[in-house]
């Protein structure tokens, strides 16, 4: 009783939309959409567990709801700032208060302004009150502990000065090391260190013209064994991988369609590539279904002639929201309306999946109905730069029309030969185990990490096993707060708030690692737990739901096997 | 003991006040403003529940028992 | 004034008959009016019906559509296809296809690819702080090092602040859209590398090309703007205006006309960035690139970008200029907020790359004698022509005469490169993307020149260029 893609449609996914949030244009629209959903008011929590037809394991992923409260303090918070925003700038306008943000030459000052003030408002009054929360510099190893430079500002702010001193041993829960391969001792880096001292660091050319050294061969061939797929090419930078290959990829009368939260350099590749972009509500498959009906039957605007091609592009995991896509329906949705599909593993290559294979291995897919495998080097790996994978004709042809292939240098040695080395851990070549228990122990981490945080009350978002865990902090004061309460107490966390997530939806998020030990996830707890309390923000009013550890569902099981 | 408990008590509600309003992230000049201009308004609010609450209620207390108690003998008179 | 009373008598004679006729016929005229109307609705009501599709008729449409494959085929014996493989360093002396050549290929222009003071201080950086930073600047992926870098390169170059970016070909493609955005205006030249052209087409700016070099084509355009500003001079205060130009070009070899540019700047009130990523570590008496050697103000730039994968060998970019400008791109340069970081020791290796700039000066008059000495060298080769200045360290040689095609124009060239290749000088031709170069430049060979390249190979590279030339194509 294999449930065919015909039967998306008649499934009853009502929770799948309400959680439905911000709109087109990169989520910038104000979130309390959520509080309006309707029908299911009543139950905080919206879990949505697919365990029927093409899902092979439970699929839970939980947004619960603002609350209304909350939401109401939260835009009260902002207006607050926003008063005292334009009180500060009428001041500075009429040179009451000295300007502390640089401006303009004299000599210039009669050109059109090089950008809009308005622009900056936000910037100036909100952003430059909490900025000690980023851009912290560290001088360590970014694993699972970290030393931090320790800065002071005597302006609010609007400089910083290094004390000099060191903040020894902080706790690291911002970098996205996944499975703990940035280490500065151990086969990896003496294995980069070799190739160091052999090739030196740069290239200084081009794949296509002389850059092409025997190592990006090596990796690639690597990378193509690793993931699964007949061919591979890597690229020096993750973003440019998304930014230069999707122009090579479509163009003028085709479509894409994309997911509204996607990276900003999936969306930058799409404006580039000339194609028309649609969006879809996140990670929900009936507006992509609408989207790819209408697209086929309707054609293109105006002229109504058939689209060339259609491109999904989707994330493995998102890393505002934790939130896993639902891939084996988008795969169906995708071969029933003969399309394709570009899937971002920036976040899920070697975090998800038994064997570290990502998203697709973690719905246990076959790699073959991705057609554009794409990746970065970045997070898991301990490096840097970007992939693609794909049958032989893609990578081909992006060899020969890929922008990053005819004019960016390409990747440095040395970083190289710690993608290779780190990939061959994760698949056992080097003949050790550590791999394998890098895996399991991020996923075991994730799962233990993401219970105690809802069992503390904690409002968190995304996939039960997806290794961002994004704690939702709502008020603007206590993006500023947390950041300094969990510096205070040793922990290194990230808070993200407007523009990168809807207005009203501030949040904490920590990415998990395989060198996070238990220990000191229990270090991290017992202070959030502390700081949670301090600072109010267990708003969870659905204190107790004991996460169900286990592995299927019974009725799952059952499906599965037919 | 105890008093020091009504103090962080006291300490931690002011805090949380803080964290609400926003006045957390303002400049302490900023924040003595914020301060002012909530407790002046406060304090507008209770001067004129002080002032006017008793009268209203009064009024409105004349005005129900006139509607369920048993009319004064000035309306009465009034009516006829 | 006859034919106005006519007129007037036929209304009069109209308004007449509607009083004279009788009353079916009124009633008549009535319904045929009201057949019109009709009529009418029902035409559109029916153009609905036609758009409006059976679910019936959607999967059948559904079931004909057949895509495009997802990439069209590419031929086996593409030329662009089949890289050259490099074993080992890229440095000097390269292994291209498993031979031995000396390297005239790469932009290794000082030659501290494979120097030991930079590998060391990489080596010291990799025991350090491993190989990957794991994070975007702003979310602890903000190291030590890379403080350091921007504050030495801002020192290097005599501005206010730098800002480096883990990758060269983002570097000015992320700076242009930070400040040009919708409904302003770029003048560009025409011979602007393709991450100039990537950069203004994620701006969505107004974009006006000038020919190449050519200051009175810039101007004309300049002016061409100030009158429409004149007639419309409310858009006009808001509309920005950009020069973007490189220093030194990569693809003509030609150093741009700076000192105009300037007094163009200050007349016209434009904004100039320069891209710099072939000029610096190269022009000027200290390798600051096409500004010292003009002997100009810093200040009279507005950014100044390059990147740090020439002159300097390591990996990614950097802009920099006063703190009003760069300060912007911290939040607003895409290719900065959302990449990870450089990795560390790609930035401490860029560090001791300037301390070795800095203690050398002299390095950079070596280069300029090497590149004229070349220069000279491979002019007058019978069937080619050298493209560039004689102060650039990479030139072009493009055919004298075109074959017709583009493609045997390549095919020429590729065996001249080969001829060479066999004989151990290692050359490249220039790629690039046919279909997507605004415009295209001739197909060439790119020889370049560095200071490790002694005065015998020099002339052993040109003397072969020069045979390699009489042996294809005569």
């Amino acid at each position: 009783m294999k449930r065919g893609p015909e039967n998306l449609g008649g499934q009853p996914r009502a929770n799948g939309c309400s959680f439905s949030k911000h709109g087109a244009g990169g989520g910038l629209k104000n979130g309390y959409v959520r509080g309006s959903a309707g029908a299911d008011t009543h139950s905080q929590i919206h879990r949505i567990v697919h365990n029927g037809g093409l899902y092979k394991r439970p699929f839970n992923e939980a947004f619960e709801e603002t609350p209304m409260l909350v939401a109401v303090l939260t835009y009260v918070g902002y207006g607050v700032l926003t008063l005292f925003g334009y009180l500060r700038d009428f001041l500075r306008y009429w040179k009451i208060e000295k300007c502390h943000h640089a401006t303009d030459r004299e000599e210039q000052l009669d050109f059109v302004p090089l950008y809009q003030d308005f622009e900056n408002f936000y910037t100036r009054n909100l952003y430059m009150r909490i900025r000690d929360s980023w851009n912290r510099p560290i001088c360590s190893v970014p694993g699972a502990r970290v030393d931090m430079m320790e800065r002071v500002s005597h302006d609010y702010n609007w400089t910083f000065k290094y004390t000099g001193k060191v903040i020894k041993d902080v706790i690291n829960m911002g970098s996205y090391n996944y499975l703990g391969y940035t280490q500065n001792t151990g086969p990896f880096s003496e294995a980069a260190s070799k190739v160091l001292s052999q090739y030196g660091v740069g290239v200084c050319s081009t794949r296509q013209e002389m850059g092409n050294l025997d190592k990006h061969e090596e990796l690639e061939t690597l990378v193509a064994r690793f993931l699964g797929v007949e061919s591979a090419m890597a690229y020096g930078m993750g973003f440019a991988t998304n930014s230069m290959n999707i122009p090579a990829l479509v163009g003028k009368g085709c479509l894409i369609l994309s997911d509204e939260l996607n990276h900003a350099s999936l969306v930058l590749g799409a404006r580039l590539s000339g194609a028309t972009i649609r969006i879809f509500k996140h990670n929900n498959m009936q507006s992509l279904e609408k989207l790819l009906k209408d697209a086929i039957v309707y054609g293109q605007p105006r002229t109504h002639r058939p689209w060339k091609k259609i491109l999904i592009v989707v994330e493995g995991v998102y890393s505002m929201e934790g939130s896993i896509v639902r891939l084996p329906e988008v795969i169906a949705l995708k071969k029933k309306y003969k399309s394709y599909l570009y899937l971002d593993e920036a976040h899920s290559i070697g975090a998800l999946g038994p064997s570290g294979r990502g998203v697709v291995d973690y719905f246990g897919l076959n790699p073959e109905d991705v057609d554009v495998m794409m990746g970065t080097f970045t997070k898991s790996f301990g490096a840097a730069g970007g992939y693609i994978g794909g049958k032989k004709e893609l990578i081909d042809y992006l060899r020969v029309h890929s922008h990053s292939a005819v004019y960016a240098t390409s990747l440095s040695p040395p970083v190289v030969e710690q993608i290779i080395a780190s990939i061959k851990c994760i698949m056992g070549e080097d003949g050790t185990t550590i791999g394998k228990q890098r895996i399991q122990q991020l996923s075991e981490n994730t799962r233990y990490f993401r219970r105690r945080l809802k069992e503390m009350g904690f409002i968190i978002y995304g996939n039960e096993d997806s290794p961002i865990i994004p704690l939702m902090l709502y008020m603007p004061a206590k993006i500023g707060a947390f950041g300094r309460e969990m510096l205070k107490r040793h922990i290194a966390v990230v808070v993200v708030g407007f523009p990168a997530t809807p207005i009203i939806e501030s949040r904490a998020r920590f990415c998990l690692s395989a060198a996070h030990t238990k220990e000191i996830l229990d270090i991290a707890l017992k202070e959030l737990d502390e700081v949670g309390d301090l600072l109010q923000i267990k708003y969870s009013r659905h204190r107790l739901v004991p996460l169900l550890d286990r592995p299927f569902d019974e009725t799952t099981y059952e499906e599965t096997e037919d | 003991m105890d008093l020091k408990r009504v103090k962080d008590y006291i300490y931690w509600l002011y805090y949380q006040y803080l964290l609400i309003s926003c006045s957390y992230v303002l400049e302490p000049w900023e924040r003595s403003m914020f301060h002012m201009i909530i407790i002046t308004v406060v304090a507008m609010v209770m001067y004129t529940a002080y002032v006017f609450v008793p009268i209203h209620v009064r009024l409105a207390f004349e005005f129900f028992s006139q509607m369920f108690g048993s009319q004064p003998e000035s309306t009465v008179l009034l009516m006829n | 004034m006859a034919a106005s009373m006519g007129q007037q008598w036929v209304l009069v004679e109209m308004v007449q008959a509607f009083y004279e006729a009788p009353t079916y016929h009124l009633i008549l005229e009535g319904i045929l009016i009201l057949w019109i109307i009709r009529l009418l609705f029902s035409k559109t009501y029916k153009l609905q019906e036609r758009s409006d599709l059976t679910p019936k008729e959607k999967e059948e449409l559904i079931e004909e559509w057949q895509p495009e494959p997802l990439v069209p085929p590419v031929s086996k014996d593409h030329p662009a296809l089949n890289y050259n493989v490099v074993s080992g360093p890229p440095s000097h002396k390269i292994t291209v296809n498993g031979k031995e050549c000396i390297n005239f290929a790469s932009f290794n222009f000082l030659g501290l690819l494979d120097n030991e003071r930079v590998k060391n201080a990489a080596q010291a950086s990799l025991s350090k702080y491993g190989v990957g930073t794991c994070g975007p600047r702003g979310f602890y992926g903000t190291f030590d090092v890379h403080l350091e870098l921007e504050e030495r390169l801002a020192k290097f170059m005599r501005t206010e602040e730098a800002i480096i970016y883990s990758y060269g070909f983002a570097t000015i493609a992320s700076a242009i859209p930070a400040y040009s955005k919708r409904g302003d205006i770029v003048f560009v030249d025409e011979a602007a590398c393709f991450a100039i052209q990537k950069g203004l087409q994620a701006s969505r700016s107004n974009i006006k090309f000038f020919k190449h070099n050519d200051m009175a084509d810039l101007e004309r355009l300049l002016k061409e703007q100030e009158i429409e500003d004149q007639k419309n001079p409310r858009k006009a205060r808001v509309t920005r205006r950009f020069i973007v130009v490189e220093g030194l070009y990569v693809n003509t070899g030609d150093v741009c006309h700076l000192p105009e540019l300037v007094k163009l700047k200050y007349k016209y009130k434009v904004r100039i960035f320069l891209e710099e990523s072939l000029s610096f570590g190269v022009l000027g008496e200290h390798g600051r690139g096409v500004t010292e050697h003009f002997g100009i103000k810093m200040d009279d730039i507005d950014l100044i970008s390059a990147n740090m994968e020439n002159s300097l060998a390591s990996i990614g970019g950097f802009c920099c200029g006063r703190s009003f400008v760069i300060d912007h791109q911290r939040l607003s340069g895409q290719g900065y907020c959302f990449s990870a970081s450089l990795p560390p020791l790609l930035a401490a290796a860029a560090i001791e790359a300037l301390n070795i700039m800095e203690e050398n000066p002299g390095i950079f008059h070596v280069l300029q004698q090497k590149c004229k000495k070349m220069h000279t060298a491979l002019k007058g080769i019978p069937g080619l022509r050298v493209i560039g200045q004689s102060l650039s360290p990479a030139l072009h040689l493009q055919l004298e005469e075109s074959t017709g095609t583009r493609d045997s124009d390549m095919r020429l060239l590729k065996e001249i490169v080969d001829y060479c290749m066999n004989r151990g000088i290692a050359l490249t031709q220039a790629r690039y993307l046919d279909k997507e170069e605004k415009y295209l430049p001739l197909p060439s060979i790119r020889v370049v020149v560095t200071v490790e390249q002694t005065d015998l190979e020099l002339d052993k590279a040109a003397s072969l260029i020069r045979e390699a030339a009489e042996s294809v194509l005569n």
